[in-house]
């Protein structure tokens, strides 16, 4: 049989980029599929470099627009009015979720997807986490650890260029890191603190993919903190900047923007998926493109979607779902502001620029001894910064020592938040509704609840953040132990679990799903289990790891 | 915009900085306010309440906003939250702002605009003030108390002001800093070395 291209990757974000990229310069001819529209690297970042006052809603956006038409994209991290054209239009793209604690699906639909506007931290999971679901019986077994994911995560992390220092701490492996973005002076004030009360914890500076150096015709960051209008210097990961230039250079690849995939087509014969049937987003034609081989890389939910989109007489309950496992077991981390303090004594000290990141406390509970409370574990993530105008908001004043009050620094804060492990749960799921979108596709159910281990998890956080912040001699403004609602950390996994066992898990240890050999799924669907840690580098191995394998059963004739 | 319905007893908003249209638009209310009243019992179409707009407000606007933060009139606060109310920028509605006027005419023992400068001052100060008092607010016993509802308008009011003013190039440049390219990380300097924080310190402006 003769096929289209060598390979089709679906989806064009962080691990669809990598995909494409890993595959082309390994030989493939690849397709990338991504359903919305093009944004070109530098000419496409239409807001990039405009003031407040150059934007019609100072930068805060129309509510009421945002209101109807972006109710859940306008509630999360890096949303504004400059940002808003790289989410999408709930209103146009809408989902079932259940009403009591409806999930908040945050998603970026075009070229780049959300490389565009994530969040750039970068941790390496340890065997804490890999190891994690053996130890205590929550999910199902990793078929990898550390070791095998070690040389992959030195793979990708030579490529992104990911800011950090060495630490030594066997939770939070070490990489190659560019040199650290430093702690302000109030988290070092705090780092000091911890240092000196505690064992088993440490504030460290936070791990990013924001070049401290240049590289590879990428520019080091700016401090503009602009990250999420897209930067023309190419100073963060995302596909643009990185993995679509490479990927291009070999001229083994073609992209299709504006393109959904409804369905993969299997043969019946062999069982194997043999195309990708496509609507065009706009005309709403259809294709059809035929391949040796399949990625999935359509962002966890969506690639879980289309598995179940893509069910047959043999395989009615959606395709790789012999197990009965897919659209089951997922999860989000459990985020709550732990605790937000003031710092005394620092007010003589400032700093100057806009670090991209953040610092991060890693997980302490449950390594060496067991919590009596919960199992698994939770990290913080923060920043100290002063106080700016808004502060005005919530202090008396009027005239004109009030306005020199606001155009001077304010106290110093320190804001941390938690991030829980979520335990994968089999009722936690995705499903296909009886709603269809605009171009008669069945809409995708979410269901996502926070369970009794996350919500201990965050009490003890709460509790921990607080204690901790006491230490600064300040003022304790915020502290909460509830969690957000599923979604917020933007972190959703699972749908599509790696495990050794066919009857328990959709994708083996290559990522490959284990019902049909050609097709892999190495986006978080495929995760097991969250950790505590942001899990887009995980990706990023899993999917050149897999794009390796894949070329190598393809030169063997397995594929 | 769509038009909001108010009763006759809205704001004057006549006073320095009044946009020429919507004076204008005010001055004829007010003249034909009393042959209104002659004939509102007489003619059932005429009893309709007298529909107000977001720029009839931009002139007490003007007013708050450089009592609040002098010098910020030449920002045109006025005009620009009455472009941007009806869109609930910030959450500010006109009904927050016909309840700040309400509080402002009342403690003027009458209208707020036509009072001096001074009084003005100590009319909103004492919003602001009672505002923040939590405790009189809740007792009602100060004469300058606050119902909860205008505690709500006056802090989003304020809120949507500040913005406005730090949103805009005097106030987002020259009583802060702006700098879009900072090139640099300076995480710990002394003071002096940047006494006015960037405006564009977004993480700080969203943590604040």
């Amino acid at each position: 049989m003769t096929y289209d291209f060598d390979a089709i990757v679906i989806g064009s974000g962080i691990s669809g980029g990598w995909a494409a990229k890993e595959l082309t310069e390994r030989g493939m001819r690849v397709l990338m599929i991504e359903r919305g529209r093009m944004i070109e690297h530098q000419s496409g970042y239409e807001n990039e470099m405009k003031a407040p006052w150059e934007m019609e809603f100072r930068g805060y956006g129309d509510a009421k627009l945002l209101a109807e038409e972006y109710p859940v994209q306008s509630k999360g991290t890096n949303f504004d009015e400059y940002t808003m054209d790289h989410f999408v239009n709930d209103a146009d793209h809408p989902y079932q979720t259940s009403a009591d604690k409806p999930f908040q699906w945050r998603r970026g639909y075009q070229v780049g997807g959300r490389s565009l506007i994530w969040g750039r931290q970068c941790y390496r999971w340890s065997d804490y986490d890999f190891g994690a679901n053996a130890r205590d019986g929550h999910g199902t077994d990793w078929p990898v650890r550390y070791a095998d994911m070690k040389p992959w995560y030195d793979h990708v992390e030579s490529f992104v260029g990911v800011n950090g220092s060495m630490e030594a701490m066997p939770q939070l492996p070490d990489g190659i890191f560019q040199p650290a973005m430093p702690l302000s002076a109030g988290e070092s004030l705090l780092a000091g603190q911890i240092a000196a009360h505690y064992r088993d914890r440490r504030l460290i500076p936070g791990r990013s993919a924001n070049l401290t150096e240049a590289k590879e015709g990428r520019s080091a960051c700016q401090y503009r903190y602009l990250c999420a209008r897209g930067c023309s210097f190419g100073a963060y990961f995302s596909t643009q900047s990185s993995t679509l230039p490479a990927a291009n250079k070999t001229g083994r690849l073609t992209l299709l923007p504006d393109t959904i995939v409804a369905k993969i087509e299997t043969d019946p014969r062999t069982g194997k998926a043999v195309a990708a049937q496509c609507i065009d987003a706009n005309s709403k034609e259809t294709s059809r493109h035929t391949a040796r081989m399949f990625f999935l890389n359509a962002s966890s939910f969506n690639s879980v979607g289309l598995l179940l989109r893509s069910a047959s007489d043999a395989a009615p309950n959606g395709l790789a779902n012999s197990s009965g496992t897919l659209g089951r077991y997922i999860m989000d981390h459990a985020t709550a502001v732990a605790g937000v303090a003031t710092i005394a004594g620092l007010d003589d000290h400032t700093y100057y620029g806009n670090r991209p990141s953040n610092f991060v406390i890693p997980r302490f509970r449950n390594l060496e001894e067991a919590h009596p409370d919960f199992v698994r574990g939770y990290s913080y993530q923060g920043v100290g910064i002063r106080a700016n105008w808004p502060r005005g908001v919530h202090m008396p004043g009027v005239g004109a020592d009030f306005r020199k009050t606001l155009s001077e620094a304010g106290e110093w804060r320190i804001l941390m938040v938690a991030f829980a492990e979520s335990l994968p749960r089999a009722d936690n799921r995705v499903t296909l509704s009886d709603k269809l979108d605009k171009w008669g596709l069945p809409q995708l159910h979410i269901t996502l609840h926070h369970g009794e281990n996350e919500r201990a998890l965050l009490k003890d956080a709460a509790a921990e953040a607080k204690t901790m912040l006491g230490m600064l001699g300040g003022k304790m403004l915020i502290s909460s132990d509830e969690p957000d609602l599923a979604g917020s950390a933007v972190h959703e996994m699972g749908g599509a679990r790696m495990g050794r066992d066919p009857t328990t898990s959709v994708v083996n240890g290559n990522s490959q799903t284990h019902d049909v050999p050609n097709i892999f799924v190495t986006d978080g669907a495929a995760m097991a289990s969250s950790a505590c840690q942001n899990p887009s580098l995980t990706y990023m191995a899993f999917t050149a790891r897999a794009a390796a394998f894949a070329v190598e059963q393809v030169k063997a004739g397995l594929l | 915009m769509p038009p909001v319905s108010t009763p006759a007893s809205a704001p004057s908003v006549s006073g320095p900085g009044a946009s020429d249209s919507a004076a204008f638009r005010r001055r004829d209310l007010l003249v034909g306010g009393s042959a209104l009243a002659a004939l509102i019992f007489a003619t059932p179409y005429l009893s309709r309440p007298i529909m107000m707009h977001a720029e009839d407000f931009a002139p007490l606007l003007d007013s708050v906003s450089d009592i609040l933060l002098p010098g910020s009139l030449s920002t045109q606060p006025g005009a620009f939250l009455a472009s941007v109310m009806p869109r609930e920028w910030r959450g500010l509605t006109l009904s927050h702002v016909k309840t700040v006027s309400h509080w402002l005419n009342r403690h003027a023992q009458g209208d707020f605009l036509s009072i001096s400068f001074e009084r003005r001052f100590a009319v909103l100060t004492a919003l602001d003030t009672a505002t923040f008092d939590r405790a009189a607010a809740e007792t009602g016993e100060s004469d300058a108390a606050v119902d909860a509802e205008t505690v709500e308008a006056w802090t989003i009011l304020k809120r949507a002001l500040l913005t406005s003013f730090y949103t805009s190039q005097k106030g987002g440049s020259g009583d802060l800093a702006f700098n879009l390219v900072p090139g640099r990380w300076d995480a710990d300097i002394p003071l002096a070395h940047a006494p006015h924080p960037l405006s564009n310190d977004w993480l700080a402006i969203w943590f604040s």
